[in-house]
C-alpha cells in the first residue's frame, strides 16, 4: 500500500463505523423497548427524507464522475462535477435543517424524550459529518480553481472515500429511523 | 514526550492512592470526606488508565516502532502531535475539575444514572466526559499511525511476518483501538448530551436505558484492557528471548493468540455485568467466550517460559521485572479467569477480589511490562544506562508491596468487603487485612521513589551506552545510542525475524523468510 | 433444589481454586527451575524456535478444562437462576441512596433495613430501585443481583440456617455506598410470623404526654412527608417507613444501633452522623429533640 493518506482515511473511515453503528444500536434500542416512540417516529415524513436522500447518493454518482475525470486529467469537468456535488450535499443539508425546524415545532426536541435524542444525535452526527465534508471539498474545489492546483488534486485522494462513507452511513441511518417504523 | 506525561500523571495517580489506603486502613475511618474519596478513586482509575498506562505505552509505540521496522519517522508527525496534546489537554481538563466545583465522582466506570445530573450536580462528571473525548480522539490518532506505518514504511525487505513482537502486538492494538474507543466516545457523547441538553438516554425515569451506557462502556471497556495489555505482551516477548540469548519459543502462536484475543476481546464484554441480571442465555454465551479468552493469553505464558527452556538468562533488572511480569500476571489472569464462571462472579464481582484482580493485571501485568520495557530501552531512548542497583531496590521492593498490598485483597472480597467503599464495619479481619494492605502501598510508594530518583541521576551522567548493549536482535539496535535525527543512514540486511543475529553470526543465520 | 445456591458457588470456586492453583504452582515452578538451571555462563544457546506439537498438546489441554468448567457453570446458574415465567416475588426489595425498602406481598408488611425471613424456605425475590443502580448481596445467602431503576429483577433467597446475615450494597451508588449496609434476620416459621403480625398493627397510641407531643412535632415538622407512620401501601417511601422504627435493632442502613443517644444525635445534625444522606438537618428546639427521640424510640 504506497498512498498511505488514502490509508489513513479507511482506517479512520473504518473506526468510524463503529462510532455510527453506536449510535444507531442506541437508536434501535429506545425503538425496541419503548412504545412512546414507535408513535412519534410515524410523525417523520419519510417520502421527503427519501428525496433529500436521493440527493446525497447522487453526490456521490457526481464524486465518482469527477474523480474519473481527473484520472483522464479534464480538469474542467472535474471542477463542474465538484461543483455540483458540493450542491447536492448543500441541499441534503438545507433539507436536514427544513425537518428539525419542523419537528421542533410540533414539540419534538432533543429533550422531550428518548426518541427526540437518539433521532437528533444520530441525524445530527450524520449532518455534521456532512458538512465537514462539504467545507474539505470546498477547499479542494477553491484550491483547484487557483494556483495551487497540485495541492488540490493531492487532497483529493482519500476525499472521495469519505464522502462515500457518509453517504452509505445515511443509508443505513435512512433504513433504521424512517423506513423500519413503516415496516 | 508522551512517556513524561504518563510519569507525571503516575506521580498524581499514586498519591491518589496513597490517600485511599491511608483512609482504608482501618475501619470506621474518618481521615477524608465519602465525597472526597469518590472523587480520589474515580480520579484514581481515570487517571491510571488513560493518563498513565494509555500515554506510556503509545509513547514506548511512537519512539519504538519506527526504529524497529527500519523507518525513520512514523507516517504522520503532525497526526502524532496532534494526539499527545489531544491527550494531554484531556488530563488538564479532568484535573482541572477541582478547580471547578468538584472532580468527578461517579467512579471511571461512571455508571448511569449516577452520573446524571440529578445525582451528580457538580460539573466533574462534565469534564470527564469531556477529557475522556478527548483523549479518546487523541488514542484513535495515535492507532491510526501506528496502522499506517506498520503498513507503509516498513524496510523494503521486512515482510509482516518478520516484524518483531512489540511491533506486531502494536498493529494489532492499533486496530483494537480503533474499533473500541468509537464505542465510547459515543456512549460519552451521549451521556454529554443528556447532562448539557436534558436528553433523555441513560435515565430511566424518563423513558432512557441505564444498561445501554453499561453495555457501550463495556463492550469499549473490556478490549480496553486487552489494549493496554498487548503492548505489555510485546514487551515481555522482545525482553525474554534477548536476555534468555534464544528467539521467542513459537512466535507463529504468540503472533496469532494476538489476533485470537483481540478478535475475542470484543465478544465478552457481558462478563462485566453477570450481576445486571440478564437471561441465562446470555450469560452462558458470555461466560463461554470469556473462558475461551482465557486459552491464547494462556498459550502466551507457555510460550515465554519455554522461551527460557535451555536458554542462557541474564538476570538483568528487566529481565526480572519480565519474570515478576510472568508470576504476578498468571494470578491475574487465573482471578480473571473465575469471572467466567458465572456463579462465582454471582458472589466476587464488585468486591475487593476484582480490586485486586484488576491491580494483578494492570500493575503487575501492564505496568511491570512497562518498568520491563523502560529498563531495556532506556540506554536506546537516552544514551545512558539506568542504575541496575537501584533498579533490585525499585524491583524488589516494589514486587514485595505490590503483592502486600494487593494479594490479601482476594480474601477481603471473600470475606464480603464491597469494592468503592470509603469505610467499612470492623468485621473479623477487615481490620487486619486493609492495614496490612496499606503498609504494602508504603513499599511501593518507596519504590517508585527510588525509581525517580534512578532517572533523575541517571539522566545527569554524561552518555556512555553502546549501540547495543543487550546484545540484542532488532533494528533499532543498530543505530546509535540515542539513535540520530534521522533514524537510519543505512539499514543492516533484513532476511528473518533477527537482523543483527545474522549480522554477528553469518555461518549461523536464522532460516530466511524472504 | 438439590443444593443452597451458596453450596453450588463454594464447589465451583473449589474446583477452580485447585486447578488455578497447580496453574500457578507450575508456572512458578519452571520459571524458578529455568532460571537457576539455565543461568548465563556465557555461551550461546542452540537457537530453537518452538515446538507445534507441544503448542497444540497444551492447547488441547486448555480446551478441556475449559470445557469442563463451562458444563460445570452452565449447569450451576441452572439450579442458582431459574425463576418461573411471570414471576411474581414474595418480597420487593426497592434501593434507594442509602438504604433498603421492604416490601412483602402476602401480608402487606413494610420494613426497611432489616429483613426478616423464614428458615428453610425459598423465598422469591424482586429486586429494583428508585434511583441509581445498587446491588442486592448477601454473602452467606447467594448470589447478588443489581437493582435497575425502571426494571424488576428476580433472585431465589434462601437460608438453611436460622441467625443475622450481614449484607451490603455492591453497586456504587454516591457518597455514602460504603454504609449502605443490609441485616437479614432468618427466624423459625412461628418467630417469623409473630413479627409479621407485629409490624402489621397500626402504629401504637399512647396517654404519655411526651408520646403526644413528639407525635405533634413529627407531624407538624414535615416528617410525615417523606416517612410513614402507618402500614399503607400506598403512603410515602422517600425515607423508611417508622410505623415500627423501634422494633428494629439498628437504623441508618446498620450503621448504627437503634438507641435513644444515637437517634438524638442523627436528628439534631444528620450530615454530622452521615454526610451527604437526604434527610435535612431541621435544627429542632431541645424541647422538640426530647420529645421526637421519645416518640420515635416507643414506636414498636
Amino acid at each position: 500500500m504506497k498512498d498511505k493518506g488514502k490509508l489513513l482515511i479507511l482506517l479512520l473511515v473504518g473506526s468510524e463505523t463503529f462510532f455510527f453503528i453506536s449510535l444507531i444500536i442506541a437508536y434501535v434500542y429506545y425503538r425496541n423497548f419503548t412504545n412512546t416512540v414507535d408513535t412519534v417516529a410515524h410523525t417523520l415524513d419519510a417520502t421527503r427524507a427519501g428525496i433529500f436522500t436521493l440527493f446525497l447518493i447522487a453526490s456521490s454518482v457526481t464524486l465518482i464522475v469527477a474523480k474519473n475525470a481527473l484520472k483522464k486529467d479534464n480538469r474542467k469537468r472535474f471542477k463542474i462535477f465538484l461543483v455540483l456535488t458540493v450542491l447536492l450535499g448543500v441541499i441534503f443539508i438545507s433539507g436536514q435543517i427544513g425537518e428539525y425546524i419542523g419537528l421542533y415545532k410540533k414539540q419534538i426536541t432533543l429533550d422531550s424524550d428518548v426518541f427526540g435524542s437518539s433521532f437528533f444525535t444520530l441525524t445530527g452526527f450524520h449532518g455534521l459529518h456532512v458538512i465537514l465534508g462539504l467545507i474539505a471539498l470546498t477547499i479542494i474545489f477553491l484550491l483547484s480553481i487557483g494556483k495551487m492546483e497540485r495541492v488540490g488534486v493531492a487532497a483529493f485522494s482519500g476525499m472521495d472515500v469519505y464522502w462515500h462513507f457518509v453517504d452509505v452511513v445515511w443509508i443505513f441511518v435512512f433504513y433504521f429511523v424512517y423506513i423500519m417504523p413503516l415496516l | 514526550m508522551y512517556l513524561w506525561l504518563a510519569l507525571f500523571f503516575f506521580i498524581i495517580g499514586g498519591l491518589e492512592a496513597m490517600v485511599l489506603r491511608a483512609q482504608l486502613a482501618l475501619p470506621n475511618n474518618e481521615l477524608i470526606s465519602p465525597e472526597t474519596y469518590n472523587q480520589l478513586f474515580t480520579m484514581h482509575g481515570t487517571t491510571m488508565i488513560f493518563l498513565v498506562l494509555m500515554p506510556a505505552l503509545i509513547g514506548l509505540g511512537t519512539y519504538l516502532i519506527p526504529l524497529m521496522i527500519g523507518a525513520n519517522e512514523m507516517a504522520f508527525p503532525r497526526l502524532n502531535a496532534f494526539s499527545l496534546w489531544m491527550t494531554f489537554m484531556g488530563g488538564t481538563l479532568l484535573y482541572f475539575s477541582f478547580f471547578a466545583g468538584g472532580g468527578p465522582d461517579a467512579g471511571w466506570f461512571n455508571y448511569a444514572p449516577l452520573s446524571e445530573n440529578n445525582y451528580s450536580s457538580s460539573h466533574g462528571v462534565d469534564y470527564y466526559l469531556i477529557g475522556l473525548i478527548l483523549t479518546g480522539i487523541g488514542s484513535i490518532g495515535a492507532a491510526l499511525n501506528f496502522v499506517t506505518t506498520v503498513l507503509t514504511l516498513r524496510a523494503p525487505d521486512m515482510k509482516l511476518n518478520m516484524l518483531p513482537l512489540f511491533v506486531w502486538m502494536m498493529f494489532i492494538n492499533g486496530f483494537l483501538i480503533l474499533a473500541a474507543f468509537p464505542l465510547l466516545n459515543a456512549g460519552l457523547f451521549m451521556m454529554l448530551i443528556d447532562r448539557q441538553f436534558d436528553a433523555h438516554f441513560f435515565i430511566p425515569s424518563s423513558g432512557g436505558s441505564a444498561i445501554l451506557w453499561q453495555h457501550f462502556f463495556w463492550a469499549f471497556g473490556h478490549p480496553e484492557v486487552y489494549i493496554l495489555a498487548l503492548p505489555a505482551f510485546g514487551i515481555i516477548s522482545e525482553v525474554i528471548p534477548v536476555f534468555s540469548r534464544k528467539p521467542i519459543f513459537g512466535y507463529k502462536f504468540v503472533a496469532s493468540s494476538t489476533v485470537a484475543i483481540a478478535l475475542l476481546a470484543f465478544g465478552v464484554w457481558v462478563h462485566h455485568m453477570f450481576a445486571v441480571g440478564m437471561s441465562n442465555t446470555v450469560n452462558g454465551f458470555f461466560a463461554a467466550s470469556s473462558m475461551l479468552i482465557g486459552i491464547p493469553t494462556g498459550i502466551k505464558v507457555i510460550n515465554w517460559i519455554g522461551t527460557m527452556y535451555k536458554g542462557s538468562i541474564r538476570m538483568t533488572v528487566s529481565m526480572m521485572f519480565a519474570l515478576a511480569f510472568l508470576i504476578d500476571f498468571t494470578i491475574g489472569g487465573l482471578s480473571g479467569a473465575s469471572f467466567a464462571i458465572v456463579p462465582i462472579d454471582w458472589q466476587l464481582t464488585d468486591t475487593y477480589y476484582v480490586v485486586a484482580h484488576i491491580h494483578y493485571v494492570f500493575l503487575g501485568g501492564t505496568a511491570f511490562g512497562i518498568f520491563a520495557g523502560i529498563f531495556y530501552w532506556f540506554p536506546k531512548i537516552t544514551g545512558r544506562h539506568l542504575s541496575e542497583k537501584l533498579g533490585k531496590w525499585h524491583l524488589w521492593l516494589f514486587v514485595f508491596g505490590f503483592n502486600m498490598t494487593f494479594l490479601l485483597q482476594h480474601m477481603l472480597g471473600i470475606l464480603g468487603m464491597p469494592r468503592r467503599i470509603y469505610t467499612y464495619p470492623d468485621l473479623p479481619y477487615w481490620k487486619i487485612l486493609n492495614l496490612i494492605s496499606s503498609i504494602g502501598a508504603i513499599f511501593m510508594f518507596v519504590a517508585i521513589g527510588i525509581f525517580l530518583y534512578n532517572i533523575f541521576i541517571t539522566l545527569k551522567k554524561p552518555r556512555s551506552a553502546e549501540d547495543n548493549p543487550w546484545e540484542a536482535w532488532t533494528l533499532e539496535w543498530s543505530t546509535p545510542s540515542p539513535p540520530n535525527l534521522k533514524n537510519f543512514e543505512q539499514l543492516p540486511p533484513i532476511h528473518s525475524r533477527r537482523p543483527l543475529w545474522d549480522l554477528n553470526n553469518p555461518d549461523n543465520p536464522d532460516k530466511r523468510l524472504n | 433444589m438439590q443444593f443452597p445456591d451458596i453450596e453450588i458457588t463454594e464447589r465451583l470456586f473449589l474446583y477452580f481454586g485447585i486447578v488455578a492453583f497447580i496453574i500457578f504452582v507450575l508456572v512458578v515452578f519452571f520459571i524458578n527451575r529455568f532460571t537457576v538451571k539455565y543461568r548465563d555462563k556465557g555461551e550461546i544457546p542452540v537457537q530453537s524456535g518452538g515446538n507445534e506439537k507441544f503448542e497444540v498438546g497444551m492447547i488441547i489441554i486448555a480446551v478441556c478444562i475449559t470445557t469442563f468448567f463451562l458444563v460445570m457453570t452452565l449447569m450451576g446458574m441452572k439450579s442458582i437462576q431459574t425463576i418461573p415465567d411471570n414471576p411474581k416475588a414474595d418480597l420487593n426489595i426497592i434501593g434507594h441512596q442509602w438504604w433498603w425498602e421492604a416490601r412483602y406481598t402476602e401480608s402487606g408488611v413494610l420494613t426497611a433495613n432489616e429483613i426478616h425471613i423464614p428458615v428453610g424456605e425459598k423465598i422469591l425475590l424482586g429486586l429494583t430501585s428508585a434511583d441509581v443502580i445498587h446491588s442486592w448481596w448477601i454473602p452467606d445467602l447467594g448470589r447478588k443481583l443489581d437493582m435497575i431503576p425502571g426494571m424488576k429483577s428476580y433472585m431465589w433467597l434462601y437460608s438453611e440456617k436460622e441467625g443475622e446475615f450481614l449484607g451490603a450494597c455492591s453497586e456504587f451508588c454516591g457518597a455514602q455506598h460504603a454504609r449502605m449496609r443490609i441485616r437479614v434476620i432468618v427466624q423459625s416459621r412461628e418467630d417469623f410470623e409473630a413479627w409479621e403480625q407485629g409490624q402489621l398493627k397500626e402504629a401504637k397510641f399512647s396517654s404519655d404526654a411526651l408520646f403526644n407531643r413528639g407525635k405533634q412535632v413529627f407531624e407538624e415538622r414535615t416528617c410525615t412527608n417523606c416517612h410513614s407512620i402507618t402500614v399503607n401501601q400506598d403512603s410515602a417511601d422517600i425515607g423508611p417507613n417508622l410505623t415500627h422504627f423501634a422494633s428494629r435493632k439498628h437504623f441508618l442502613s446498620d450503621m448504627k444501633e437503634n438507641n435513644k443517644e444515637n437517634l438524638r444525635a442523627w436528628l439534631k445534625d444528620p450530615q454530622q452522623v452521615k454526610s451527604g444522606a437526604k434527610m435535612p438537618n431541621f435544627i429542632f428546639p431541645e424541647e422538640e429533640l426530647e420529645a421526637l427521640v421519645h416518640y420515635l424510640s416507643n414506636l414498636k
